[in-house]
């Protein structure tokens, strides 16, 4: 479930999720259809946990549901741009789904 | 790109891709075929033969079933001289929302080496899991 990250300062993010079923199935996976698209690594965290954020089944093992905080970490040369489109789409896309 | 056919006992098949359209918001390219123990055998023979025939772009298919030993299963094992094909028995929602993202960017052979793995790995008894989650908050 763990990715290793090297211990460089990396972009992050704290989301609190709003939206009224939480971390779901079809949230977590157009999730992962925008993290794949970049090359960094992407972590997204919950209580404690951590989740490879390319991988479907582990995003949902994190079991987040409504309101909770929502850590996100990436390590890569378009890190930023990671953070920005998919806290987007946790903060506002998310919510049609 | 790899084909991917759903292929089970009764409704399922549907059921299951229904699951995985509704999830993906229909990103895939899967389908899938059902059984009916009421047709005669060769004629339900043609039908997945079809199913599988219509997806095939020359990359092969895979073909996920319900239960090895099954009909649907026994059909497909019947089909694989002749079509190019991998079969994995044991279908679940874990394997198809994979199937999703790899079909794309994968040969049948790795996708379905992978997608046997991933599909036994995410299988889960919640209770132990959740006391791991309790035991690290």
């Amino acid at each position: 479930m763990l990715q290793t990250f090297s211990r460089r300062k990396m972009p992050k993010a704290e989301i609190r999720l709003t939206n009224r079923w939480g971390l779901h199935a079809r949230l977590a996976f157009h999730f992962t259809q925008i993290s794949g698209a970049f090359s960094c690594k992407i972590r997204l965290g919950h209580a404690g946990l951590w989740a490879d954020g390319k991988e479907i089944m582990d995003i949902l093992m994190l079991g987040a549901g409504p309101g909770s905080l929502l850590a996100l970490e990436t390590e890569g040369p378009d890190g930023e741009a990671a953070i920005e489109a998919l806290s987007h789409f946790l903060l506002v896309d998310s919510k049609v789904l | 790109m790899v084909g991917v056919v759903i292929c089970a006992h009764g409704n399922l098949a549907h059921e299951f891709l229904s699951a995985t359209n509704f999830i993906t918001g229909n990103a895939g390219s899967i389908s899938a075929v059902a059984v009916d123990h009421n047709v005669d055998p060769s004629e339900a023979r043609n039908i997945v033969k079809d199913a599988i025939r219509a997806v095939d772009d020359g990359s092969g298919v895979l073909v996920v079933t319900d239960l090895y030993g099954g009909t649907p299963s026994n059909i497909c094992i019947s089909l694989q001289d002749e079509i190019k094909m991998e079969i994995i028995a044991g279908v679940n929602l874990p394997i198809l929302l994979k199937a999703v993202s790899l079909q794309k960017n994968s040969d049948l052979q790795t996708m379905a080496n992978k997608l046997k793995e991933y599909g036994k790995e995410n299988i889960y008894l919640a209770s132990d899991f959740l006391k791991k989650k309790d035991a690290q908050g």
